[in-house]
């Protein structure tokens, strides 16, 4: 328990930030030591504020080197570790240690306030936490992009370098509301924003410096799977996928990074898969590729 | 060499599969790697997954496909060794007792054939997942 003294502590110190969000369908309640203020609440300041009792309330402080040392950090694998105690679920890496209590609704974090972290180092002590938590409330949180049309969602997926982040900053110009490029939830039909995107904040000096902040949603309801292929064509093709390329798209790097547990995560992405149309988009010129997007939905009715 | 009497099972600590469009597709949740079974791998994946024996199994591809016995034989042991190999499935002591009946139409027998697919890779070694989480999580479905 010593990442919820710690936290605690930390807390009681110094001068925080709260926020009160909706998160995938949930209230939640996120109460932030100033010192890392902007690098954790930067990620969820696109979702919309809630006024409902929190479901799960989130405390971070920034991480010391006393702290650390305490904590037994530099021992820990370049993975990070998971570690079950006492009713909770600890996940400790270099940089920071999250605390979930799943009965509580709980999760503490300590993070190291350090710029030279990559993004996703920072984004790391919360994601897995929430992904436990939202998976126990059926939202998978999936390694994909998320864009949609006047409530009309097009799930996007691919491995790294596939093309999902271009493609769903591309779509805003055929009028798309953007959900997320990297790590969205998804819950039976239904797709959600959970963390900010990177390609939409200017700077870590401006985060909250949008380039269309109108244009983000916080849900939406899937009506089918692109798997887009950069390809430097002259034009963009869009064709049939099997329900086997979809799944072969979205599942592995979702499980093998968040969703859990794997065989039940798996379970839900091979429905989601069956059900869903699914597309290839070979993509040359972006603008016309965000128009194919475009023009999908109308083909599907939607 | 597989025995009538060896009973297979999924690996559950290290993997985690599921049948589309008739193929399994396993992700080994350890190395990053995963596959796709082709053929009549779906099937194969499904009965490994009930915990069935190799001679249930190998009795339950002869009665619904069109296939002789030994080949049958020969491909199930192949595919069956390449998944033990590769950790995602075991042996364990005991399973499910099933009895095949032989189908009024056989169905077209295919090969089952493992894909191997390495390209998250370079992703896990950036970012390798953390070790236990599944199992966390999954103890944790089974009693909500």
């Amino acid at each position: 328990m010593n990442v919820r003294r710690l936290a605690d502590a930390a807390l009681a110190r110094g001068i925080a930030e709260v926020r009160r969000l909706t998160i995938a369908g949930t209230a939640v309640e996120l109460i932030v030591e100033r010192e890392v203020a902007q690098m954790i609440l930067a990620p969820f300041a696109h979702l919309p504020a809630s006024t409902d009792e929190p479901v799960l309330r989130i405390r971070v402080a920034a991480l010391n080197d006393s702290d650390a040392a305490e904590l037994g950090l530099d021992s820990v694998p370049d993975s990070g570790a998971v570690i079950p105690r006492d009713g909770t679920i600890e996940h400790l890496h270099r940089h920071s240690a999250a605390l979930l209590d799943r009965d509580a609704g709980e999760i503490r974090a300590l993070i190291r306030n350090d710029g030279a972290l990559a993004s996703w180092h920072r984004a790391k002590p919360l994601q897995v936490p929430l992904s436990i938590f939202f998976a126990d409330r059926g939202v998978d949180l999936v390694h994909g992009g998320l864009v949609s049309l006047r409530g009309n969602g097009l799930l996007i997926a691919g491995n790294s370098g596939s093309g999902k982040s271009t493609l769903a900053a591309a779509s805003l110009r055929e009028g798309f509301d953007f959900l997320g490029d990297d790590c969205v939830g998804v819950r039976d039909r239904e797709g959600y924003s959970i963390f900010g995107s990177s390609c939409l904040v200017t700077s870590d000096d401006e985060p909250k410096t949008v380039f269309f902040p109108e244009r983000i949603a916080a849900s939406t309801t899937l009506r089918a799977i692109v798997l887009p292929r950069i390809l430097r064509a002259r034009h963009v093709t869009m064709t049939p996928a099997s329900g086997k390329e979809a799944l072969l798209a979205l599942a592995p790097s979702s499980i093998l990074k968040r969703a859990v547990p794997a065989a039940d995560a798996l379970a839900r992405m091979a429905r989601l898969a069956r059900e869903l149309p699914a597309f290839r988009l070979e993509m040359g010129p972006i603008a016309e590729a965000a128009v194919q997007m475009r023009e999908l939905l109308e083909r599907l009715g939607a | 060499m597989l025995n009538p009497s060896d009973y297979l099972e999924v690996n559950l600590e290290r993997a985690a599969g599921d049948v589309i469009d008739g193929e399994a597709i396993i992700i080994n949740l350890e190395t990053g790697v995963y596959y796709s079974m082709q053929g009549i791998g779906g099937d194969i994946w499904a009965m490994i997954g009930a915990r069935r024996s190799f001679g249930s199994m190998l009795d339950e591809i002869v009665a619904h496909y069109d296939v002789d016995r030994s080949v049958a034989q020969t491909d199930l042991e192949t595919v069956a060794g390449q998944l033990l190999d590769e950790g995602l499935i075991r042996f364990t002591g005991s399973g499910s007792a099933y009895g095949a009946r032989n189908a009024e139409t056989k169905k077209q027998y295919a090969t089952p054939q493992l894909q191997v697919y390495r390209d998250m890779q370079d992703l896990l070694a950036l970012d390798p997942p953390a070790p236990g989480m599944n199992q966390i999580a999954w103890q944790r479905s089974g009693s909500k």
